[in-house]
């Protein structure tokens, strides 16, 4: 009897953990952006749409060859005017606008310029050795050549590194002494923990939380 | 017991943890600026200080940077995240044209070609909309290309590529219209199932009224013409207008379901009329059957025959109006007027039973009186008006179908329809010589001047002279 109950109440308590796991998981729901060396732009947005039936427009730079929307599995309409991709939204959902645009980056000598709207919080995948020049972007987050970016317009250039000759780090501050001591004089990309290992860490903990209540009970049970 | 209670009070001393953690865990990293603005600050003193040393390695002066650099690693350590960000900006800025200026190597033809192909691979593996067999198709062409560029055949593979990418953008087109197709379908059934609604509103309305114009009290034809465009149109219409005609339906059905449309004007001060006069009538139509039992004047049997006539033209009189029908109801009662001076001359020919039966038929000429200037007071149809409502769609060319109410009848003050807070389905019809401010599209509000003309099967029809457009009922999002 004692056991039965132990059970029930263990489940309820999952029950109640699930939606709150999967809350956690939606809104971490990033958009994701490549950018290749070429300045070809490919990827995805996801976009939560809250006031539906209504249409959201999305604007992509470069020349746009394939485009497509849709939500839980079902293609939405969608049409393309210039850069601009408008879509169809009947119910409030999340909805993925998934495209490849060609030539979106533009040359300028040793740079690449690349100006665009983000409709949503977006994880920018720049190519591989590059190095960001210039940036008028509220940064969240870096995890390598991931730039992680709130919703607006965003301008950023960029250069490849050679990668046979790596930048030699030549000490040019001291550290900084602000309040959090972080030293910057080492000069590593800042790997602010990403939103993404966030999650995991956030799910493994519930999880482990999960794990010591059912061993808990399981012996007081017993 | 009491293990029960601790294991109960554990869980959910644990969910209440839970509970109050969860939004720090959910939130998106906005919640606490400051910290937010330290954070994106010490990124970009990163980014910068690797943007120096790369530009450096490549030869550029970086002095001015690093001056920028420096003022802005003060203002950090300072706490004023805003001026360091500035400063930093400015310092990018500087390195940015330093880069620009510097020439460009020339990026091979045939590996652009060839990242453009493996990008597009990717695309349509890992897509879910399209088919087996289109994802072949396209990746036989990409191969095909890719066999030309190491053939060194970069033109015929540029080429390939080209096409590629213009099947890709049918293949595009093609899954909207398949959505359009099926948002096209949705609709029809949203228009089904209002039809039905609104059908079972108008019999619970007008109950089971009959009429000898054999009056069609529903509202399936007009909604069928609707039907009927948006099926012959499905994939020409624009994303903007499905999502109008999607937000009209949604705003009629919320009429519907409230229960906030009615088939005709002024209902309520028509449904206290109705029920008195006929009763009146009926009382009327016992005395007269009562006398008409006792005599063989050929007079008086006309007379009867004729004020027997009027009370069903009244009744029926009665009855159109009550459904909406002003004209017909109009056209009948003057009918029943004409029978009741016919009657009573009849009667001023004739003596003995004749006196017994001119007070009933004064009473009867009394009542249609009294309904001649009951329609002619309620009368809608014929009057101007002006209406403020919104598109559902466009029934034709020159006639869409609203969702209004009358703001103000011309001149007649003691129709007062606005009162009763209902809304109506309208037919707006258009003509050359109708004045349209702006373009009108489902969901549209709109303010119409004109006059409503007749009825079509259960909706009012008026004749615009006026139509002005005041912008759409809900804002269309631009994300």
């Amino acid at each position: 009897m004692n056991n039965k109950k132990t059970i029930i109440i263990f489940s309820l308590f999952i029950i109640f953990l699930i939606p709150l796991i999967g809350h956690a998981y939606k809104q971490y729901q990033y958009s994701k952006i490549y950018v290749d060396e070429y300045g070809d732009l490919s990827g995805y947005f996801i976009i939560n749409v809250t006031n539906a039936p209504t249409i959201i427009n999305v604007s992509i730079p470069g020349n746009v060859s394939a485009y497509a929307a849709f939500s839980n599995n079902l293609s939405l309409p969608a049409t393309l005017n210039k850069n601009n991709i408008t879509v169809l939204v009947e119910n409030n959902t999340a909805v993925n606008i998934t495209f490849i645009s060609f030539n979106a980056v533009s040359q300028r000598g040793e740079a690449f310029f690349l100006d665009i709207d983000l409709p949503s919080y977006t994880d920018l995948i720049l190519p591989k050795n590059s190095v960001i020049i210039y940036t008028n972007a509220t940064i969240q987050s870096i995890n390598g050549n991931t730039i992680s970016l709130s919703p607006g317009n965003i301008e950023i250039e960029y250069s490849i590194q050679n990668v046979t000759s790596p930048i030699t780090t030549t000490s040019i501050t001291n550290t900084v002494t602000a309040s959090n001591s972080t030293t910057l004089s080492s000069t590593p990309l800042p790997t602010t923990s990403s939103h993404a290992s966030n999650l995991m860490l956030y799910v493994a903990i519930i999880i482990v939380i999960i794990i010591a209540v059912a061993v808990l009970l399981l012996r007081r049970s017993k | 017991m009491k293990g029960f209670i601790k294991i109960a009070s554990l869980l959910l001393s644990l969910m209440v943890i839970g509970a109050i953690v969860f939004p720090f865990v959910n939130a998106q990293p906005s919640t606490n600026s400051n910290n937010q603005n330290q954070n994106s600050t010490l990124i970009l003193l990163n980014i910068t200080e690797r943007a120096i040393n790369f530009a450096k390695n490549n030869g550029i002066n970086v002095s001015l940077a690093e001056k920028y650099y420096q003022l802005a690693l003060s203002s950090y350590n300072e706490g004023n995240y805003t001026q360091a960000q500035i400063d930093l900006h400015l310092a990018m800025k500087v390195l940015a044209k330093e880069m620009e200026s510097k020439s460009a190597t020339p990026i091979p033809q045939a590996e652009g070609i060839k990242t453009q192909l493996k990008l597009i691979e990717k695309f349509v593996n890992g897509s879910n909309l399209f088919n087996q067999t289109y994802k072949e198709m396209i990746l036989s062409q990409i191969n095909q290309s890719l066999i030309y560029l190491n053939q060194g055949n970069v033109s015929q593979a540029a080429k390939t590529l080209s096409e590629i990418k213009k099947e890709l953008m049918q293949a595009s087109v093609k899954i909207s219209e398949v959505a359009k197709q099926r948002v096209a379908q949705l609709i029809k059934n949203k228009i089904k199932n209002e039809i039905n609604n609104m059908n079972q509103m108008f019999k619970a309305e007008m109950g089971n009224v009959t009429s000898e114009f054999n009056y069609n009290i529903n509202v399936t034809p007009v909604l069928s013409l609707v039907e009927k465009e948006i099926e012959s149109n499905s994939t020409n219409i624009s994303v903007a207008t499905y999502a109008n005609i999607l937000i009209a339906l949604n705003n009629l059905d919320n009429f519907v379901s409230g229960q906030k449309i009615s088939f005709v004007f002024n209902l309520s001060g028509r449904n206290k009329e109705l029920w008195g006069i006929l009763i009146n009538l009926e009382v009327i139509n016992r005395s007269l059957n009562m006398v008409s039992s006792k005599t063989t004047n050929q007079n008086i049997n006309n007379a009867i025959s004729l004020m027997e006539e009027s009370i069903n033209e009244t009744k029926f009189s009665i009855k159109e109006w009550y459904i909406g029908n002003d004209t017909g109801a109009l056209k009948l009662i003057n009918e029943s007027v004409e029978n009741d001076l016919l009657a009573q001359q009849y009667l001023s020919n004739t003596t003995g039973m004749a006196n017994m039966l001119i007070p009933i038929s004064n009473r009867i000429l009394n009542i249609d009186y009294f309904v001649l200037k009951l329609i002619n007071n309620t009368m809608i149809i014929g009057k101007s008006v002006e209406i403020e409502g919104f598109v559902i769609w466009n029934l034709s060319s020159n006639s869409y179908l609203i969702v209004g109410h009358i703001i103000s009848i011309g001149n007649h003050m003691r129709f007062m329809p606005v009162t009763e807070h209902m809304w109506q389905l309208m037919i707006i019809n258009v003509s050359k010589s109708t004045q349209i401010n702006g373009t009108i599209y489902p969901n549209e509000i709109v303010k119409i001047n004109g006059i409503i003309s007749g009825k079509y099967n259960a909706i009012y029809e008026v004749n615009a002279t006026q139509i002005t457009v005041l912008g759409n009922s809900t804002n269309i999002t631009n994300s």
